[in-house]
């Protein structure tokens, strides 16, 4: 068997073949077009409806909203972490605050450790300040700070869809 | 007398009906005779792609077992064990964050020989991707992905794409520790993607967190899309090795 060679690519013959094919452009030339061209049309709208499929327009993810109790609950100085939620939040003396516990390395949940005053994530390293300021590991920024606002029922509501400054605070 | 005759050569006929019936019916499967010598039981091997998927000639020494290691063989060979161990898989198992951990389990430590199938599932998943990339390797030494085996090269480096695929999609049902955090960091990864990471996402989770959804997704992908895509990726794979032969000249 002999083995197989590609045989070399006579590109003008090619073109002149294409040119020639344009010349005689005939009336089943015309509708073999129309066919193709139908064919490709069908094929991208089927292609862009399949791939609109399925991205859902409606998740079963629970709210980003929650709320945390009454401030009462949080002395000063304490840190408590909502492990469920994903969130820790904080009361210093000028308020609350919350961390978003989500890694921004990969998306892993830091954990708090109280006796080393970080927090550090179980995934590739990363480690955090109190505040969410990232100080080791290969995580490029800060843990998102996400709003912390007083119910009208008094108690807080943690937003985690609400990202703000790290500097904010809940005043109570 | 006459009319005797004639019904005498007619039931010599129709006693040669089931015999016509099964010489043509073996001829349609093996397209040659009885192989009652060695030329013909040759031909009949050598033209039947079931019986002989290498090609019918090679060199000498690309027959030594060191020149393939059989490695796209065993590859193959895993694909058919995870697909039928997978199948008995998926009698135990329903795709829901509700029962795919307690499945799992069931098949552990309730279900007869389901902590066998189970292994043997997880086991030759790992297999399969030291194989396959091994045959990568040994493609790229031997020099087989030039001309004209390029275009098998381009299939082969899909298939390994899809085998790839299939094991990070495996991963997930489980549903235990190690799947979450691996597919939440996977997909995470993709999220890096330039332009539209967060939709590729999006759309790989089925939510904004690995949730129901998700396994799923995962689920429908590594139970029939990625094997049936797979699969007819590697029928153009084996017919092409068939027909571009082996590399280097006889």
């Amino acid at each position: 068997m002999s083995t197989a060679t590609a045989e070399p690519i006579d590109w003008r013959k090619e073109v002149q073949n294409g040119l020639q094919e344009m010349k005689d452009f005939s009336r089943r030339g015309f509708f073999t077009l129309v066919g193709l061209l139908t064919f490709t049309v069908a094929c991208l709208v089927a292609g862009v409806l399949s791939l609109r499929f399925i991205i859902p327009n409606v998740t079963y993810d629970e709210p980003l909203l929650f709320k945390a109790g009454n401030p009462s609950d949080y002395p000063v100085g304490s840190t408590t972490i909502f492990s469920d939620k994903r969130v820790a939040l904080n009361r210093d003396l000028d308020g609350f605050f919350a961390i978003s516990l989500i890694c921004t390395h990969l998306g892993c949940t830091p954990r708090w450790f109280q006796n080393d005053n970080m927090f550090r994530c179980p995934c590739h390293g990363s480690r955090y300040l109190r505040n969410g300021v990232r100080f080791f590991g290969p995580a490029p920024r800060p843990m998102d700070t996400v709003g912390v606002t007083l119910a009208a029922d008094g108690t807080i509501a943690v937003d985690r869809g609400k990202l703000v400054s790290r500097e904010a605070r809940l005043a109570v | 007398m006459q009319d005797t005759g004639r019904f005498q050569s007619g039931m010599r006929k129709a006693a040669q009906i089931p015999i016509e019936i099964t010489v043509q019916l073996w001829k349609s499967v093996f397209r040659h005779g009885l192989p009652l010598t060695d030329r013909i039981a040759t031909r009949t091997a050598l033209t039947n792609y079931w019986l002989h998927a290498h090609p019918p000639r090679i060199r000498k020494s690309h027959m030594k077992f060191s020149y393939t290691f059989c490695l796209g063989g065993i590859s193959f060979f895993l694909f058919i064990l995870l697909t039928v161990t997978g199948l008995f898989l998926m009698f135990y198992y329903v795709p829901s964050v509700t029962y795919a951990y307690q499945n799992m389990k069931d098949l552990q430590y309730a279900v007869s020989f389901g902590i066998v199938m189970r292994n043997l599932h997880r086991w030759s998943a790992h297999a399969m991707v030291i194989t396959v990339w091994l045959h990568m390797c040994r493609v790229f030494y031997t020099g087989s992905y030039k001309p004209p085996r390029e275009f098998n090269w381009g299939i082969g480096v899909l298939l390994l794409l899809m085998t790839l695929l299939l094991s990070f999609t495996g991963y997930l049902l489980p549903w235990d520790q190690l799947s979450l955090w691996a597919v939440t960091v996977g997909t995470n990864m993709a999220k890096y993607a330039p332009i539209m990471g967060p939709q590729v996402r999006f759309s790989m989770l089925g939510s904004y967190t690995v949730g129901n959804a998700t396994v799923l997704r995962f689920y429908v992908a590594h139970v029939l899309g990625l094997p049936l895509a797979a699969a007819i990726a590697m029928m153009v794979h084996f017919w092409r090795v068939r027909k571009d032969g082996f590399s280097g000249n006889l």
